[in-house]
């Protein structure tokens, strides 16, 4: 019964192979030998070809990647593209912005301008890494707005409320240290002062106030610490064999990864990170 | 399963009476149909293989494999753009991608309702324009409790798909090194070409090595607050803001121990 059904199998199943490659037969040892010495000599050569125009890659670790510093401009620019906005300024009352004192005629009287309120938001205008050297990163960054805010004051002791013209600029060369973390690399501003241009155009019952002013802003509070993950996960779900029979083919099972000797530099202006991976269960 | 000299050996197992008879059921149910360029070695002979023919065809076929690959990266070095002309290049050591397969090592399928397979190993080896695994793998019929032993060359073919960097086994040379007699012989031919036939069966349903590679990613940036007190009294506030971009696949190389996977920015956004 048995015979005679495995019989029929294999006869159906040699039906099936009407338009289907055929398998080759094994070649004899010296056949086989002799391809292996005709063979071997071409791969030496060729390995020895590639090796010489690939010497310089970069080994030594599970996982290295070159981001280039074209590549991290990309990203930015188009992010300082979008129509969205990126800084917003609330102005607080300020009292007084301006003032003068002033006598006429014995009388004496003050001149003022108040901020009362106001909101703007504006938006970055450039943002680009503009050298990777060292362990650190060159970066412009331009801000520039224009906007309208809610003043009052008084002028020879007539009271006026006005919307006063806004304008705020900041062009800045900034500096991030670069750090590996685990599997990020991260971006910290390096402290340092920049100025934030800001000029307030007032016309006050013909009274033209000129306010210019240099606000000292720390960068490294304006602009936080970024973490880059380096594209790979910290967990990966793998697809294994199902142990059971069934409809599905697959199962899979969790494993988290934990980087170790994780380094990142600058080198030829690319960020390199470097990282070895081990896979552990949960 | 036991190593030789030239590599590893594999055996069927007689367990019940019929085991030489349902060899070829279970031979039809463990190997697949054709897969282009696969190199079945034909070891279902009976009792006389060679195992020395055998492995030495093994070897040539693999040294083929590899000199065609070589060729073909010799070639593409020849004329292609700089091969770090990428926004982001990924370099995998080949001691990784043994961690990722070594992850499907002593894991049990099934081919059908009562044929189940054993992944004994997977190792990888990266040469110079290929990818070979080779997966010792035991296959064992329970209705006939017979086992049987084989090992399986496979070129990884790395693919992306749903954001997901994974490579898939394509066996190229299956050696089943089996000692078999009595009607086994007389079905040689037509095992041969059922083997041929259903290979990629098996193919199918081996999983595939899944890097942990997330090439649609993100990241956050902080937002900050400053105020200002001198001269205008002001608050200045950055939003925090999600960070997205998705990265698109130029090439996939493959040098001697190591992998390299060169990638271009796709898609970047922002989202709040």
């Amino acid at each position: 019964m048995n015979m005679f059904w495995c019989f029929l199998v294999s006869l159906s199943a040699g039906s099936l192979l009407i338009g289907c490659g055929s398998s080759a037969d094994i070649p004899s040892r010296n056949e086989s030998l002799t391809a292996i010495s005709l063979i071997t000599p071409q791969i030496d050569s060729l390995d020895s070809d590639i090796m010489n125009r690939t010497r310089l890659l970069p080994g030594g670790h599970d996982l290295i990647t070159l981001t280039r510093s074209t590549a991290v401009n990309t990203l930015l620019e188009r992010i300082t593209n979008r129509s969205l906005k990126d800084i917003h300024f609330d102005f607080l009352a300020t009292r007084p912005l301006w003032k003068e004192e002033k006598s006429v005629l014995g009388i004496d009287f003050m001149n003022y301008v108040d901020i009362d309120t106001g909101m703007l938001d504006i938006d970055l205008k450039k943002f680009v890494f503009t050298d990777f050297s060292g362990n650190n990163i060159d970066a412009a960054i331009e801000v520039e707005g224009t906007g309208t805010i809610k003043a009052s004051g008084k002028y020879t002791g007539v009271p006026a409320t006005v919307s006063p013209q806004i304008h705020f600029y900041l062009n800045e060369q900034i500096k991030f240290a670069v750090t590996a973390d685990s599997d990020f690399i991260r971006l910290i501003p390096v402290p340092k002062i920049v100025l934030l241009k800001t000029r307030v155009t007032v016309s006050l019952l013909g009274w033209n106030v000129p306010y210019y002013k240099e606000i000292s802003l720390q960068i490294a509070e304006l602009i936080k610490p970024v973490s880059i993950p380096s594209a790979v996960r910290s967990e990966i779900v793998f697809p294994i064999p199902a142990a059971q029979y069934g409809d599905r083919r697959l199962e899979f099972v969790r494993r988290y990864l934990r980087f170790t000797r994780s380094t990142v530099r600058v080198h030829n202006g690319a960020l390199e990170y470097r990282s070895n991976i081990d896979f552990e269960k949960e | 399963m036991t190593q030789n000299n030239s590599g590893y050996q594999c055996s069927l197992r007689h367990r019940g009476p019929f085991d030489s008879r349902f060899f070829i059921l279970l031979t039809i149910l463990v190997f697949g149909s054709s897969a282009p360029g696969c190199f079945i070695l034909r070891p279902f002979a009976g009792a006389d293989v060679d195992l020395d023919q055998l492995h030495a065809a093994r070897d040539a076929k693999m040294l083929l494999v590899r000199r065609d690959g070589a060729e073909r990266l010799l070639r593409r070095l020849d004329v292609g753009d700089t091969i770090v002309n990428a926004d982001i290049s990924f370099y995998f050591s080949e001691a990784l991608l043994n961690k990722a397969a070594s992850q499907l090592d002593s894991t049990t399928g099934w081919l059908d309702s009562l044929t189940s397979y054993n992944i004994k190993s997977i190792r990888v080896v990266l040469f110079n324009g290929s990818a070979i695994a080779t997966i010792a793998m035991a296959a064992y019929n329970h209705q006939y409790d017979v086992d049987v032993g084989l090992l399986m060359d496979c070129i990884l073919a790395f693919k992306i798909e749903e954001g997901k960097f994974f490579a898939t086994l394509e066996p190229f040379n299956v050696v089943p090194t089996v000692t078999a007699t009595g009607m086994i012989s007389s079905f040689e031919g037509i095992i041969q070409d059922i083997v041929t036939m259903r290979l990629s069966t098996l193919s199918d349903n081996l999983p595939p090595i899944q890097f942990p590679v997330d090439f649609n990613n993100q990241f956050p940036v902080q937002g900050s607050m400053v105020r200002v007190r001198s001269g205008i009294n002001l608050d200045i506030t950055t939003p925090p803001q999600t960070l997205k971009y998705s990265l698109a696949l130029k090439e996939v190389l493959i040098f001697k121990g190591k992998l390299f996977v060169a990638m271009n920015v796709k898609k970047a956004g922002v989202i709040r």
